[in-house]
């Protein structure tokens, strides 16, 4: 315990130097300034977003209080799963692949100390912005429904973070049974079983819980749509935490307290089993586990792997041989190229994204907008659209923020060679961008493929999904480079950095901006298919105002990125 | 070849590079001496355009490194004291991205890293990534890309530190060769034994500021006035600045 203590000392005096330097100094404390500022409006504006969501669903739309909680409970499925995947990679840099690890694991500490340590810093990685963004969403949630006042520390403190934490848990569960799988079965089998479990997950839960069978169902019910439908519900849904959750939160708005408390007190007591089983086996194991993972760093089974994956991309991207392209052009694409592919965080990560769009994309195909009413035809366009963007938003904040920083320490060779750093700035970007950009029409493509979207949307939206790419690829560009430091390779420490998470708030303010200016002419169009007119005034005005500003953002993405580089090194 | 010209560099208010003024002739092997922390590294890393003074002008062979900064790199060769490389490429790959960057052609830099291979001992290793190196193998790898397209100048950042013996002669071996060849050496180093082997001329800098310049002869003739040695004189160098300064 005393060791534990010491540490958290240093790390405590770290921490406080750190701030102590931005207190001092007028151009960090600006930064944190600014900062607060936008993480403050996002929680006001995360407020606002759910009052008007649970105010348009229940009031407008009429979909009932059972059916909300379900959506909720998908919503969480998915936010679960997201967690701990991403968790299972911050872990793996944070508690194995880490410096100071390296640097503890020669001085006489227990491995236990150590594991929970490192798990302690891997699980609060990412949690004051969830804790941020879920806080603000339950205060919306709790005013709406005009809760009682003991609501809001039950939300927050006992569902909210044990669920996040369980969720990060659960991650790093799974991922020390990876490692210790990988050392077993070989790297390549181990991807295939994680990437095999995730997508059977989704798939076997969203078959299961078919959101459409479930609406047909309880929509028989009409209008007594806020009772309690949980016979429909699949008999294993409760034994998932975002069921617990959800249903924590239905049976709040009934007034039905101890049922609340008692899938709160499920929530609590899994996320403390949980919590015990990780320290107990990451003592058993975390040497062990360590030691597999620094063989699997080193025994070139990560670049056979590679090599497996990419059988020809060695041929085609070899430094010696000749291509189209000549120069400092041919040599930072190669290098752009292996050094993206040679990551195994980079590719795996690529690769999952890449899996699960395929996904998505085969589900969207099947999606048709079957009512007769302009406006919900409106509601479930913007809504598949925006999914769209936000995965286009989540590619470009993971692949493009990192960009410049990920140079890191090797960045001084591209610095004092004679390259013009607007060429430089354009080969790393631009890359990206077209790959982003494949991605974003192949899902627009797939989601506009139903007979009943007028070909009219298709082709503004063909035109609109670039404009959101540029200026997303280029928003995250720009805050990737305004806040490059140069310090840190790791991409995914780079992609949830503060500077991240500013990004990521503006991703989603530009979001909501595209609801807010799409809205008018989608509906426009719906409507006039309805009395067979073209209406399609608006939508060029629109598309106009969405390419300028993917221009505009473009130019001070550059403008930000020469900055970057032009700083001293 | 190389002239600094009132060159300033702060960061905050700490002055690191204070109004220094220095010239470096054409085929000239200079020693930028100083204890750690003078602002030697500060120095080069204006020279190679990775800082930007805050005040001063820096030529190289006549080219502004501020105004004309490409064709100022173009003559540069520049290893730094912690040559980080690129680490998901191998050595050789690292080469040839090297090489890439002064628009090199693929023939031309085949042949020249065929040469630096052999010259620098790289072996079998070059196959190898890079995050697999030693230090001293990271150095030699470091010198064979910045020596690719010839350079006119060669900047070096301490050369030495914590090289084992056999990298740090095959490093000697390789400065002594190209000064020989007649390009402009601008090395900075804390090892005095270094300087006294390899430079023809010595500057030292201290806080910022030199506070020695000298060519070989008159090094000669001082360090006979103390033990034959230059560390001797460095230190007695370095002692009376710091008693200058208290009064």
């Amino acid at each position: 315990m005393k060791q534990i203590i010491q540490i958290l000392r240093y790390k405590l005096q770290v921490f406080i130097n750190y701030n102590k330097n931005i207190v001092f100094n007028k151009k960090n404390l600006f930064r944190s300034f600014l900062a607060s500022i936008i993480f403050i409006a996002f929680g006001i504006g995360a407020y606002i977003f759910t009052y008007n969501v649970l105010h348009f669903v229940l009031d407008e739309i009429k979909i009932g209080t059972f059916l909300l909680h379900r959506f909720i409970s998908i919503f969480l499925f998915v936010f679960f799963l997201s967690i701990s995947a991403g968790n299972i990679v911050v872990a793996y840099s944070i508690i194995f692949r880490n410096e100071e690890v390296y640097h503890l694991i020669t001085r006489p500490i227990e491995f236990d100390k150590l594991f929970i340590l490192r798990m302690i810093e891997s699980i609060f990685y990412s949690s004051p912005t969830f804790l941020l963004i879920g806080s603000s969403v339950l205060i919306g949630y709790g005013i709406y429904f005009k809760l009682e006042w003991f609501y809001f520390p039950f939300a927050i403190l006992f569902l909210f973070i044990p669920f996040v934490f369980l969720a990060a848990i659960v991650g790093v569960l799974f991922l020390i049974l990876l490692i210790q799988l990988a050392g077993k079965i070989g790297l390549r089998w181990t991807i295939a079983g994680v990437v095999i479990f995730y997508v059977s997950s989704l798939i076997g839960f969203f078959r299961s819980v078919n959101p459409k069978n479930l609406v047909n169902e309880v929509m028989k019910y009409y209008p007594h749509l806020d009772f309690n439908f949980s016979f429909l519900d699949p008999s294993y849904l409760i034994f998932l935490p975002n069921h617990w959750f959800a249903e924590a939160l239905f049976y709040f708005t009934k007034s039905d307290y101890s049922i609340s408390f008692q899938f709160g007190l499920l929530i609590n007591l899994i996320f403390l089993a949980l919590l015990i089983l990780s320290v107990l086996i990451g003592s058993k194991l975390f040497y062990k586990t360590f030691s597999i993972s620094l063989d699997l760093k080193s025994n070139k089974e990560i670049r056979k792997t590679y090599k497996k994956v990419f059988p020809s991309s060695e041929k085609i991207f070899d430094f010696r041989k000749n291509s189209i392209f000549k120069g400092q052009i041919e040599v930072l694409l190669k290098k752009e190229f292996h050094q993206f592919f040679r990551e195994p965080s980079q590719w795996i990560h690529l690769g999952v994204i890449t899996f699960l769009i395929l996904i998505f994309v085969l589900s969207i195909a099947r999606v048709d907008l079957i009512t007769t009413l302009p406006f919900l035809k409106t509601v479930t366009y913007l809504s598949v659209f925006i999914f769209n963007s936000f995965l286009i938003s989540s590619i470009t904040l993971r692949f493009v923020y990192p960009l410049i920083s990920i140079e890191a320490f090797s960045f001084w060779k591209i610095k004092s060679a004679p390259i013009d750093f607007e060429k430089f700035l354009k080969i790393k970007f631009i890359p990206y961008f077209l790959f982003t950009l494949v991605v974003a029409e192949i899902l627009n493509l797939f989601s506009h493929s139903s007979a009943s979207i007028p070909p009219i949307l298709k082709f503004f939206s063909s035109l609109n999904i670039f404009s959101v790419t540029l200026t997303l690829s280029s928003l995250n560009f720009l805050f990737g480079s305004y806040f490059a430091t140069f310090n840190e390779k790791n991409p995914v420490k780079i992609a949830s950095s503060q500077g991240a998470t500013i990004a990521f708030l503006f991703n989603m303010i530009y979001l909501v901006f595209l609801v807010i200016i799409l809205f008018n002419p989608v509906n426009a169009v719906f409507s006039g298919t309805l009395v067979g007119k073209l209406i399609q005034k608006e939508f060029v005005a629109t598309s106009s105002l969405l390419f300028v500003i993917g221009m505009i953002t473009f130019y001070f993405s550059f403008r930000s990125g020469i900055k970057a580089v032009m700083r001293d090194y | 070849m190389i002239k600094l010209q009132n060159l300033t560099k702060k960061f905050g208010d700490f002055t690191a590079v204070d109004n220094i003024n220095l010239e470096i002739k054409s085929g000239e092997f200079f020693g930028f001496l100083g204890p750690n922390g003078a602002g030697k590294t500060t120095t080069i890393k204006m020279i190679t355009g990775l800082y930007t003074p805050t005040s001063g002008k820096i030529f190289v062979d006549g080219f502004d490194i501020q105004q004309a900064p490409v064709q100022a790199k173009l003559r540069i060769g520049y290893v730094p004291d912690e040559p980080f490389l690129y680490d998901k490429l191998t050595g050789i790959e690292y080469l040839y991205f090297s090489g890439g960057l002064y628009n090199l052609d693929k023939k031309t830099l085949t042949e020249r890293i065929n040469q630096m291979i052999e010259l620098l001992e790289l072996d079998d290793w070059i196959y190898k990534l890079t995050e697999e190196f030693s230090r001293g193998m990271r150095q030699r790898i470091a010198i064979a890309s910045a020596l690719l397209h010839k350079p006119k100048v060669i900047v070096i950042d301490e050369p030495i530190v914590g090289l084992d013996p056999l990298s740090a002669s095959v490093v000697k071996k390789i400065l002594r060769q190209k000064a020989e060849e007649g390009a402009t050496i601008f090395m900075s180093t804390h090892l005095l034994s270094i300087a006294e082997e390899l430079c023809d001329r010595i500057a030292i800098i201290k806080n910022g500021k030199i506070i020695f310049e000298s060519d070989v002869q008159l090094i000669k003739e001082l360090k006979d006035s103390h033990d034959g040695k230059l560390e001797s004189l460095f230190i007695e160098l370095i002692k009376e600045e710091k008693r200058e300064n208290e009064i």
